[in-house]
Order: C-alpha cells, then sequence, then structure tokens
C-alpha cells in the first residue's frame, strides 16, 4: 500500500473522534466485543480474596491463547510470572493498585525490561512478558491500565506523528517505563483520557492495516 | 467489525480477493481503501457498517493505514 503523500493534519479533536468512533463500532456485536465482554469479564468477575495460583493461571492462559502473546512455548513461563504476581499483590485488589502505581511510580517494577520469565527448549532464560502482563493489568484494573505490544507502539507513534511530529523517539517506545509514560502524554494530549478507547484505536487501525476484518 | 461469517465471504468475493498466500490480507486492505476513497461503497455497504467504512475514510485520510 502507498503511504498518502499528504496526509490530512490532526488535532488531538479529530483522533479523539475517530478514538469514540472505534470505540462504537468494537463494542458493537463484533467478535471482539464478544471476547471481550463474555469471556474476559466472566474470567475476572469473580475477585481472589487470597492468593490463588490456578485462577491467575486460567486467566494468563485465555488471554495468551486469544492475543497470540506466545507464552506457552516456553517452560516455566506461567509459573515465574504467577510467583512475580504474588510480589506485588496477594488479592486482585493489591495486584491492581500495584498496577495503577506503576503508572505513577517510578520505583515499582511490575513491569520491567529486564526481568525475564520461563526458559527456551535449550535451557536459555527466556524473554520479558510486558505484552501479556500489560493485558492482564488492562483486565485486572478494567481497562484502566494500557495495552503494551507491538501494534500498539507503531500505531501509537503513527498517530502521534500526525499532529505532533518528532515529539516522541520511537525507540523510547521499545522501554516500558519510557512508554508508560509516554502513552499516559498521548491519551491526554489527544483528550481521549481513557486507555480502553486509546486501546480500541490502536488496535482497529492494527487490525485495518493488516487486512483483518473478521474481528 | 464483520460479525458473522457469511458478511466476510460477501466482502471478500465482492472485492475478488485472489486466495495467493501471504500478500491476500493486503489485497483486502489496498482495495477495500480504493473503493472507499473512490466513494465505490454501494456493494461493501452490504458487508460493513457505515461507521466501519467512516473510520476507514478518516484513518487513510490521517496517513495511519
Amino acid at each position: 500500500m502507498k503511504k498518502i503523500k499528504n496526509p490530512i493534519k490532526t488535532t488531538g479533536k479529530d483522533i479523539k473522534s475517530l478514538a469514540l468512533l472505534a470505540n462504537k463500532i468494537l463494542t458493537n456485536e463484533t467478535p471482539y466485543s464478544i471476547t471481550k465482554n463474555l469471556i474476559f469479564k466472566k474470567l475476572f468477575q469473580k475477585k481472589i480474596n487470597m492468593f490463588d495460583a490456578d485462577v491467575i493461571r486460567s486467566r494468563l492462559i485465555v488471554i495468551d491463547a486469544t492475543y497470540s502473546t506466545n507464552f506457552n512455548k516456553r517452560y516455566y513461563g506461567f509459573d515465574d510470572l504467577i510467583k512475580h504476581f504474588k510480589e506485588f499483590g496477594k488479592t486482585d485488589s493489591e495486584l491492581s493498585n500495584s498496577f495503577k502505581e506503576f503508572l505513577n511510580e517510578t520505583s515499582n517494577k511490575l513491569l520491567d525490561n529486564e526481568k525475564l520469565f520461563g526458559i527456551s527448549k535449550k535451557g536459555d532464560v527466556k524473554g520479558h512478558g510486558l505484552s501479556l502482563i500489560s493485558k492482564y493489568g488492562y483486565y485486572l484494573t478494567k481497562y484502566k491500565f494500557p495495552i503494551y505490544d507491538s501494534l500498539a507502539k507503531e500505531f501509537l507513534w503513527k498517530v502521534n506523528q500526525n499532529f505532533d511530529k518528532n515529539s516522541i523517539k520511537k525507540k523510547d517506545l521499545s522501554d516500558c517505563k519510557k512508554y508508560f509514560k509516554i502513552v499516559q502524554e498521548v491519551n491526554d494530549k489527544l483528550m481521549i483520557k481513557d486507555f480502553d478507547k486509546l486501546d480500541n484505536l490502536l488496535w482497529l487501525l492494527g487490525q485495518i492495516n493488516k487486512g483483518l476484518l473478521s474481528q | 467489525m464483520i460479525s458473522s461469517k457469511e458478511k466476510y465471504q460477501g466482502l471478500i468475493k465482492s472485492l475478488k480477493v485472489k486466495d495467493v498466500n501471504v500478500k491476500y490480507t493486503n489485497q483486502l486492505k489496498i482495495k477495500l481503501i480504493r473503493k472507499i476513497k473512490n466513494n465505490d461503497v454501494l456493494e461493501i455497504r452490504k458487508y460493513l457498517s457505515s461507521d466501519t467504512i467512516k473510520f476507514i475514510k478518516k484513518a487513510n485520510e490521517y496517513g495511519f493505514v
């Protein structure tokens, strides 16, 4: 697809209006909304009031399968991640607060580029789990935590480039601490002020860009 | 975006997307955007909501897709 030579320059208002439209499209009985509203709502509806590794594991497995985050391909990845979560909260409420704290607290290491989970078939240490963790946080906090993945990074950058060119560096989006700072700033600049609607916008742009309209 | 298999099939047939390996989804996007840009949407309205068509049009104008 040829890039548009002179794209229309947007304002925060334009993007907000596009995000609201994305939200309207996605909440209207699409496979996306069915998965989100039925499956995930049920999975996170019953709150954990004492640490329950089985419930956390079930949630993680469903998120991993739905979003193809490929965590199941590493050994002991889920076990490591469950232990990691336990350090940040034994109940849903505590862990949810840790996710919210992470957005403002620089010393919080709930998400960390350096923290690795699981091992590969050869026994080497595997990668970070930022995408899966952020999605767990997104559902646990009822969409008050932004999603971090390659699609969100790509379209956050594209959207921001259009209305505020070069205000963010693309490479900064790969550093999770910087990413979450940037995503909050962009969310405010765009006047969306709602991570769910911002995610709807970025997700829908990604699907259309990939020609995947069956979602 | 497209809630049923029949509608999705209809859109693919209408756009005459050839099922040729990896470029298939690109073809779908390119043909769809071309139709929307040319306001040739009579046929695709059967498969996509007016909101989705509007979203794709705007996203393309802004250079996002």
